[in-house]
């Protein structure tokens, strides 16, 4: 979504403090509600081998389908009996695990490419761009698939796949900010006194491409965990029994047809939480750092 | 203009080359892509295998095969699939139209209900109605369509029991109603994630449009609301929309894959990953071919018509 937003909306959208129903300083409760939420996953997500949870992948048919808030079992059990509070958490350190480590390497590696040929200018960043084009102009999904129908189904290959797919998009931003950047009379000043172009790309332009480029990153990262629901649905996710958020909706899915929904509605509703605090809070962001939406 | 346009079929020429060449590589290089040993079956001798591999030209160098390949599928032959014995152009004919109906009626009621709440949302901006609407649709677009697929199954299938959640696919040519009934669900799951963010970019450009000094001529003129709304802020607010409606076009076609998969509709998405799974790599290439062809092109497609209507962009 970010990326069909960055090609799409001409430099045309609104300018933000002329937006009545924008208007407003502060990050706003919704803010430090999505804040909370993210970070009470990520928090789950890190010490979860060290709570006092069930096995997530311990069968038990005798206690299938439990409802939610059984006795032992908060959010109830699974067609197989496997505790589902457990699988929550489980499946949080997965979607966590992916989406950062996608994200980070595309801040990183995208960022630093995108500044630099932003900076350069010439060959370096007309060769770049094209080829950051080409890979922008692969339908991304159809990528994975025949990835995976070739080198098989793995955390491993789902994580490379996703970050290499990642940086193209980073490099554009990167390089548009690069290029705003640049103009500014502190660049021109530190290049007559001298500095040399490594100081200026990595203390200079870096640290401040950075900065709207986490921005980018946050709303990304919700982006990873929707995708990774979408392969772990289609059957090409990470392999089972690992919980996944988007695996457990998947068997979620199986069990309508006995009148079961929680196990679909439990992981959804997670997953909804978490992709709605990552854009709550990106969007405060992006609006305190005055990043125009355009630009994402 | 004519540099533009150079430039860009250029720019399609060279993408293009690499769909096709990756396509051919994702058949060519796999281990379990080998032709001859899924024709022959697990038991063939060694020998057998290699004097059919022989014949079938898959020990000439990769260049060569691939310069043939690319000559069968510019004369539309894109080879046969051995899992359905059936030809991969064929399976597409058949596929093609069910993912196509899919995608232009869940972006067509996308654009239906989202021009009117956008136009509202922004001629009433800041009330409580405004409100509304744009915190509903910020919510929306939290909300992946699989996860929109999952609820509507199960209000409508699971608990009232109204529409089926995996009915048997009927053509709309045989029967036009039972068709659109069994596709009420799933073009719902995709029609409601368009309507939030067609929503949002309308809402968004109109809001400027609004404040716009030709708007203010208007009113000073004694125009009537609904005329500057939709007979000079309309048109004027739509670019934005426009592009991304193009966009939603080629992105239906990948997002189809999971609609297509809960809801069991037997379109290119369903077909894929049927192939995928029975690693019919012929039948994987072909549509891998004709679905990343379709998007790069419709993408180019929308690039140029946004460069052409819009005078800033004209030159750049």
């Amino acid at each position: 979504m970010a990326e069909t937003v960055a090609r799409t909306v001409p430099d045309v959208d609104v300018d933000e403090s002329r937006d009545v129903a924008n208007a407003g300083n502060g990050f706003g409760l919704m803010f430090w509600f999505g804040l909370c939420w993210f970070i009470i996953v990520v928090v789950l997500a890190v010490i979860g081998d060290f709570l006092p949870l069930k096995d997530p992948n311990r069968i038990n048919p005798a206690d299938k389908y439990l409802p939610v808030l059984s006795e032992g079992h908060l959010l109830g059990t699974d067609q197989l009996g496997r505790d589902m509070l457990a699988r929550i958490v489980d499946g949080a350190q997965v979607s966590m695990f992916i989406s950062f480590v996608t994200v980070v390497v595309g801040i990183s590696i995208g960022g630093i490419i995108g500044t630099v040929v932003g900076y350069l200018g010439g060959w370096v960043e007309t060769v770049t761009m094209a080829l950051v084009n080409v890979m922008l102009s692969f339908p991304a999904l159809l990528v994975l698939l025949g990835v995976i129908a070739m080198a098989g189904q793995s955390l491993k290959i789902i994580v490379i796949v996703f970050a290499i797919l990642a940086i193209p998009a980073y490099i554009r931003f990167a390089r548009a900010s690069a290029i705003t950047l640049k103009e500014q009379e502190w660049v021109a000043a530190s290049e007559m006194m001298g500095a040399k172009r490594t100081r200026i790309i990595f203390r200079g332009l870096i640290p401040n491409v950075m900065i709207t480029l986490i921005t980018f990153g946050l709303l990304a990262l919700g982006g990873v965990i929707v995708a990774e629901g979408v392969i772990a649905f289609l059957g090409v996710g990470v392999p089972k029994p690992q919980a996944t958020w988007g695996s457990m909706i998947s068997d979620g899915n199986q069990a309508f047809a006995d009148d079961i929904i929680h196990i679909a509605l439990v992981p959804a509703a997670v997953m909804f939480l978490t992709i709605l605090s990552l854009n709550l809070v990106g969007d405060g962001l992006r609006r305190r750092l005055q990043v125009r939406e355009s630009m994402i | 203009m004519r540099q533009l346009l150079l430039r860009k079929l250029v720019e399609l020429i060279v993408v293009l080359f690499v769909v096709t060449l990756v396509s051919f590589l994702l058949l060519s290089l796999v281990p379990g892509g080998n032709p001859a040993v899924r024709m022959l079956g697990d038991q063939a001798t060694p020998e057998a295998v290699a004097e059919l591999r022989a014949e079938l030209g898959l020990d000439d160098p990769l260049p060569t095969r691939y310069l043939r390949w690319l000559g069968d599928v510019l004369r539309g032959d894109l080879g046969r699939s051995i899992d359905l014995n059936q030809d991969v152009a064929d399976v597409l004919r058949e596929k093609v139209p069910i993912t196509i109906e899919l995608a232009a009626l869940s972006i067509g009621i996308g654009v239906l209900f989202a021009v009117p709440l956008g136009i509202v949302s922004a001629w009433k901006a800041g009330t409580r109605l405004d409100k509304v609407i744009t915190s509903t649709s910020f919510a929306v677009l939290s909300l992946p369509s699989f996860l929109i697929a999952i609820v509507l199954l199960i209000l409508f299938a699971v608990r009232w029991k109204i529409l089926p959640a995996t009915p048997a696919w009927v053509p709309i040519t045989e029967a036009p109603l039972t068709n659109l009934k069994n596709l009420i669900l799933p073009v719902s799951a995709m029609a409601i994630g368009e309507i939030a963010v067609l929503t949002r970019v309308l809402r968004s450009d109109m809001i400027e449009v609004l404040q716009s000094n030709f708007i203010e001529a208007a009113r000073a003129k004694g125009m009537s609301n609904r005329y500057i709304l939709t007979r000079h802020a309309l048109p004027a607010s739509l670019t934005s929309m426009l592009t991304l409606i193009g966009l939603q076009i080629a992105g239906a076609l990948t997002g189809a894959v999971i609609i297509e998969q809960i809801f069991g509709l037997p379109g290119l998405g369903r077909t894929l990953l049927l192939a995928i799974s029975r690693r019919d790599l012929v039948l994987v290439q072909g549509m891998v071919l004709i679905v990343a062809a379709s998007y790069v092109i419709v993408n180019s497609l929308v690039d140029l018509t946004y460069r052409m209507t819009d005078p800033r962009l004209r030159h750049g």
